[in-house]
């Protein structure tokens, strides 16, 4: 029977593109000169395991690359060979390269394998030249050359060249398949491959249990094996290359003599049921042990993908499943909120024993969903991650020295938020590292340290998260911003701005106060979309800077996006949900404060500029209490850097409600953000405040002069 | 990925496919089955092989066995470099009737 092993491939992608941050993260500690064993051994672990499993699955080109990648690993953790700037640049670009492979795999394209060959024939150059750039005289290359290892050898006629080395040994290796070896993905073609390029390689096969082709299971293995292997290369080299058939076979490693040249036995097959063998060389029935542990490197730095689940003691579990669970506890939620609402209508005894009953049951559900909501919860730190490299490359493309300091990595926000959130944190260190931090030489001048720091924290206020990234450049020039606005015509030449409004200035399309443009940032192109981004996600984005001492950015997301803090509002019988976020505060017009002006419709006064007033009724044909804007409410909202008032009838509670997608269950509407059930059954629309403004004209260029 | 077998007077044909391994198993292991070994000498094309694995390494074994049990001769008309460097990997060349070139490290 065949195995379907394509099942598997999208949890070993998941695993091996974690194991690369790991393994990256752990490349970034590496000082040249510094013999940090433990890191280099838990990057060999890495490479093992990426190498195995693609080997598994068939990905060749990405087994045979993290194959010669996992050798030199090997010569850096046995101290063969020195950790040096370019090998580290090297395996970093390894890393890179690794990604690539994986993800042209994942998605079925063709792979560019030029970049993998030049680097796999420089790691080959180091590795034979022991690490320096030129090939030394007299040093055997430590990989034995695999055209002889494969050749047979006469007995006692030539010896087997790794036998010449000094130090070489000779193991004899009895290998005894189990069951389940086949089916575990468990090749020992494969093994006895990376065996045979540790030295001078021969086999004998014993073939005799093989069943007839009538009886024959072919997913078992039958054939039994005695390798004699000789080579420089130590016995946990060997233990490596078994670690993934540790339990699926029995196998039995020992060392044969001293480590001198070893005549070899021919290569001969055994097979009891056909005529007597040629040679007298007795058959090989070797007494086969269960597999021992295979001993563990010396440091204690296992792989950490195929530590982490024992260690953690953690599964893992697809997104779907965990938004089903949501939304049948948010079903819950909803269901139990109707129950309380009718029996609180209800008297007597037994109502009272009801509600008492409903009030635990309400406190158990916000308990249930507070804990299903957090197990889509992950720690920022997977975000922050890749920053280190990032600001690796920029300082050294730049030319700057820049520090990077990270807290509160524990942090933990929800997975969609986390997904997205990664793209506008880079742009927003980008910049701090372009255009905030100086070049060395300018900051001294300017009596600051040469290094620069860029510090990412995050931690929960309230029922928030906030982001900060903070610099200690030269910070943003109000009067250049200012005068920027002026120039683009975003501000009234003689208008004023609080300080708050000139910083909020950069978040404007195509605002850009940078001398020069380079490819990294300065277009103009960033930070509204940063803002822009921010705010779909129900979140918020601040800047405070400081001529000459630096900038802050503040971003503030919500925990979740299952459910939102929002203030009920009615507008003739509907009732309508708008996330507090949006919502800067409430006020009622007097009769003569509104205007009507051509093209823009009704517009008031508020705080010195003039806001549209948006008629929900209007948007959604619904018929209000009154359509005198005296006897209603506005309700100031923003969205996306614009401000407008929405008339409405009346506030009423402000409740914490689930969001129940229109997509999903409709369709796409504009100014709608998605759907909640209250708790009398009845549907309340969220409104999608930033959809609501783009549906309106822009305000118009009036000031008040105050 | 089955596999074609004919008789053609006193020689009987198998023409192995690009893929013989684990996962193509059952259809190998089927083809073998089918193979026709009335005739005495059988010749087995091995040129088109570009993966195999151990388990259908296996399974050429079990049916080498099965003519030689039975005095019938298996011969390659072709090899591929890969089948030839996997069998030989497996210490299999004699029981599958490879002849291997020490000079030149290449099979026959």
């Amino acid at each position: 029977m065949s195995i379907d092993l394509d099942q598997f491939h999208e949890v070993f992608f998941v695993e091996s593109f974690e194991a690369l941050d790991s393994m990256e993260s752990c490349l970034l500690k590496l000082s040249p000169g510094v013999a940090d064993n433990e890191t280099i051994n838990t990057i060999f672990r890495v490479a093992h395991s990426i190498k195995g499993g693609a080997g598994m699955f068939g990905f060749n080109e990405i087994a045979s690359f993290t194959h010669t990648l996992e050798t030199l690993l090997d010569e850096l953790r046995s101290n063969r060979m020195e950790v040096t700037a370019p090998i580290c640049e090297g395996l970093l670009q390894s890393v890179d390269q690794i990604r690539s492979m994986m993800s042209a795999t994942q998605k079925q394209q063709p792979l560019d394998l030029s970049v993998s060959q030049v680097l796999q024939d420089q790691f080959k150059q180091i590795i034979a030249s022991g690490g320096r750039a030129t090939m030394p005289a007299g040093k055997p290359p430590p990989v034995a050359s695999p055209a002889s290892a494969s050749a047979p050898i006469e007995p006692a006629s030539a010896a087997a060249p790794a036998a010449t080395e000094s130090g070489a040994i000779t193991w004899k290796i009895a290998f005894k398949a189990l069951p389940d070896l086949l089916n575990r993905g468990n090749d020992p073609l494969r093994m006895f491959e990376e065996l045979s390029a540790l030295g001078a390689f021969c086999v004998t096969a014993d073939v005799s249990s093989v069943p007839s082709l009538e009886t024959i299971d072919p997913a078992q293995c039958y054939i039994l094996w005695v390798i004699e292997l000789t080579t420089s290369a130590p016995r946990e080299s060997i233990d490596l290359i078994f670690e993934w058939a540790e339990g699926d076979c029995e196998l039995k490693i020992e060392r044969v003599g001293a480590p001198v040249a070893v005549a070899m036995a021919a290569v001969a097959v055994v097979d009891t049921a056909a005529e007597p063998p040629p040679t007298p060389a007795p058959a090989p029935t070797p007494t086969l042990a269960p597999i021992a542990a295979a001993p563990a490197p010396a440091s204690a730095g296992a792989a950490p993908a195929k530590a982490a689940s024992t260690e953690t003691n953690s599964i893992r579990v697809a997104i779907e499943k965990i938004d089903e669970l949501l939304n049948t506890v948010g079903e819950i939620v909803i269901t139990q909120s109707m129950l309380s609402q009718l029996a609180a209508k209800l008297e007597g005894a037994p109502a009272v024993r009801l509600q008492s009953g409903l009030a635990q049951l309400e406190s158990h559900i916000r308990e249930l969903q507070d804990s299903v909501m957090r197990v889509r919860m992950l720690p920022v730190g997977s975000v922050f991650s890749r920053f280190p490299r990032l600001v690796r490359d920029l300082s050294t493309r730049l030319g700057k020295q820049i520090r990077l300091q990270l807290s509160g990595e524990q942090t933990e926000l929800d997975k969609t938020v986390l997904e997205k959130i990664g793209d506008p944190l880079v742009h927003l260190v980008r910049n701090s590292i372009d255009h905030g931090i100086e070049a060395p030489e300018v900051r001294v001048a300017a009596g600051k340290s040469a290094e620069g720091t860029v510090h990412l924290n995050a931690f929960h206020k309230g029922g928030s998260i906030n982001i900060v990234i903070s610099d200690d450049g030269k910070g943003l020039d109000k009067a250049k911003l200012l005068e920027k606005a002026r120039t683009k015509g975003l501000v009234d030449a003689n208008g004023t701005l609080t300080d708050e409004q000139i910083y909020d200035l950069i978040f404007l399309p195509g605002f850009s106060t940078a001398a020069a443009t380079t490819d990294l940032s300065g277009r103009g192109v960033g930070m509204d979309v940063v803002r822009r981004n921010i705010k779909e996600l129900g979140g918020n984005v601040e800047l405070r800077t400081e001529l000459g001492k630096g900038t802050t950015t503040t971003i503030t997301l919500p925990l979740t996006l299952a459910i939102v803090d929002g203030q009920s509002i009615a507008v003739g019988s509907e009732t309508y949900i708008v996330p507090l976020v949006s919502i800067v505060e409430s006020l009622q017009l007097k009769h003569s404060s509104a205007n009507h002006i051509y093209q823009h419709g009704d517009v008031f006064s508020f705080r010195g500029d003039y806001l549209p007033i948006i008629r929900l009724h209007e948007v959604f044909g619904v018929e209000p209490r009154s359509r005198l804007l005296s006897e209603g409410l506005i309700m100031v909202v923003e969205g996306d850097g614009r401000r407008a008032g929405i008339f409405i009838d009346e506030l009423l509670g402000q409740q914490q409600v689930v969001i129940k997608s229109m997509e999903a269950n409709y369709t796409r509407i504009e100014g709608v953000g998605g759907a909640t059930i209250l708790g009398e059954g009845t549907v309340a629309l969220i409104l999608d405040i930033t959809g609501l403004l783009r549906m309106t004209p822009p305000k118009p260029q009036l000031r008040t002069g105050t | 990925m089955s596999n074609e077998s004919k008789s053609d007077r006193k020689h009987a044909h198998l023409t192995l496919e690009s893929s013989c391994t684990l996962r193509d198993t059952e259809d190998f292991h089927f083809s073998l089955l089918a193979a026709d070994a009335n005739e005495k000498h059988f010749l087995i094309n091995g040129g088109n092989v570009e993966r195999v694995d151990t388990a259908g390494l296996q399974l050429l074994v079990s049916f080498a066995r099965q003519l030689s049990a039975t005095g019938r001769t298996l011969e390659w008309t072709d090899l591929s470099k890969e089948l030839a460097k996997c069998a030989q990997r497996l210490g299999l060349n004699e029981v599958l009737s490879i002849k291997v070139s020490v000079s030149s490290g290449e099979a026959s």
